[in-house]
């Protein structure tokens, strides 16, 4: 169960979006027991669980937001070296200065921007769950 | 650690970004597709081949984004550099395996031998879909997370396309050419203990591949410099 904080965070975004991340806060939840105890703590307290969910979600917005830009980037890559400028997909142009690229791009540059200020910058390089358990460890006890 | 910092920083994002969430389960839908077609295209360009768009459409790479439409009104990737030649194309209709039923699926994405695949409406008999002896391997790809009904359904596909990999042996050359066996791309975390039923596909002898959190995988493709196919795990 997602705490009131992030329930309030949960709440801003659009439905689809917050079942995705509500989903996966589920997931780290569940998952967090198995974790702290494959790092030496078992016996994870409350404050050490609350942090860990609230760096989840933020991981997880990090990873869909900066996966869609990867991808984008990705496939811009491949067509690169040819006589390509992008993706067509129905009526939707995916381009280096198209539309949906440069939300794609400020929502990633934001986000980036916006875990720097609130000091957990080193959340764009984790890479699996098991990190962010590491990550919140070394945060929760001040390393 | 300060928790109150970081949720006023997510808070003060979310806020100033709202128009654009409303925005991205679109642009995560479309891209699932995309994202499906370049990470098989990137599989193959990290085995040593060539892997080059075709049939470019005002300069842009049309997706065929569903069961209608035919392929060469599309584009499509040519993998090409060692012996054997291959196609990849969205939403590929191919033959069941039994021959039967006539059956035909259509798979999310589909590389199959070049020549199988007519590069413009056939003036003689009309074309409806790859032969299955034809079909190298194929993807289907999920908006969903990994969850055990997931896993049996896809089981299933498998069984009625490509039941050589539900035990059997592999066609000739398959493993030569660096090809993937039938996988299973989502955009979701494993659940329910589908974790341990993928595991167990070992020991059952099938040879199937699962990739979650395509996001994740994807965050290795940078300007085409992955330098692991999720395909190989």
């Amino acid at each position: 169960m997602p705490s009131a904080e992030l329930r309030e965070l949960l709440d801003q975004l659009p439905t689809p979006v917050r079942d995705q991340l509500a989903g996966f806060s589920v997931y780290a939840e569940d998952r967090a027991p198995e974790l702290f105890a494959s790092l030496d703590r078992p016996d994870a307290d409350s404050t050490l669980l609350h942090n860990f969910l609230l760096l989840a979600f933020a991981w997880r917005l990090w990873r869909a937001v900066d996966g869609q830009y990867a991808l984008l980037s990705g496939a811009l890559g491949l067509l690169a070296p040819f006589d390509a400028v992008g993706f067509q997909l129905g009526s939707a142009l995916y381009t280096r200065g198209s539309p949906p690229t440069i939300v794609l791009s400020e929502l990633r540059s934001s986000l980036l921007a916006t875990l720097s200020r609130a000091g957990i910058a080193q959340v764009a390089a984790l890479t699996s769950l098991n990190e962010v358990a590491q990550y919140t460890i070394e945060l929760t006890d001040g390393h | 650690m300060d928790t109150e910092l970081i949720r006023r920083q997510l808070t003060i994002y979310i806020r100033n970004h709202g128009r654009h969430f409303f925005e991205f389960p679109t642009i995560e839908s479309q891209l699932l597709e995309l994202g499906t077609l370049v990470l098989v295209a990137e599989h193959y360009r990290l085995e040593g081949y060539t892997v080059t768009p075709m049939n470019l459409i005002g300069r842009h790479f049309r997706v065929k984004r569903s069961s209608a439409g035919y392929p060469w009104n599309f584009s499509w990737f040519a993998v090409s550099g060692r012996a054997q030649l291959f196609d990849i194309h969205a939403n590929l209709a191919v033959e069941g395996a039994y021959r039967l039923d006539g059956a035909k699926y259509v798979v999310d994405v589909g590389v199959c031998n070049t020549g199988a695949v007519p590069r413009a409406k056939p003036r003689s008999e009309p074309w409806h879909s790859v032969a299955n002896a034809k079909l190298a391997t194929w993807v289907e790809a999920k908006k969903l997370v990994v969850y055990p009904m997931l896993l049996a359904q896809f089981i299933g596909i498998v069984h009625e396309i490509s039941p050589h990999f539900l035990g059997g042996p592999n066609r000739r050359g398959f493993r030569a050419s660096g090809h993937f066996p039938p996988a299973l791309v989502t955009t979701g975390h494993f659940t329910g203990g589908s974790a341990q039923i993928v595991s167990a596909f070992k020991a059952r002898r099938f040879r199937t591949v699962v990739v979650p959190d395509l996001d994740v995988a994807l965050a290795s493709m940078k300007e085409g410099r992955a330098r692991s196919s999720p395909f190989r795990r």
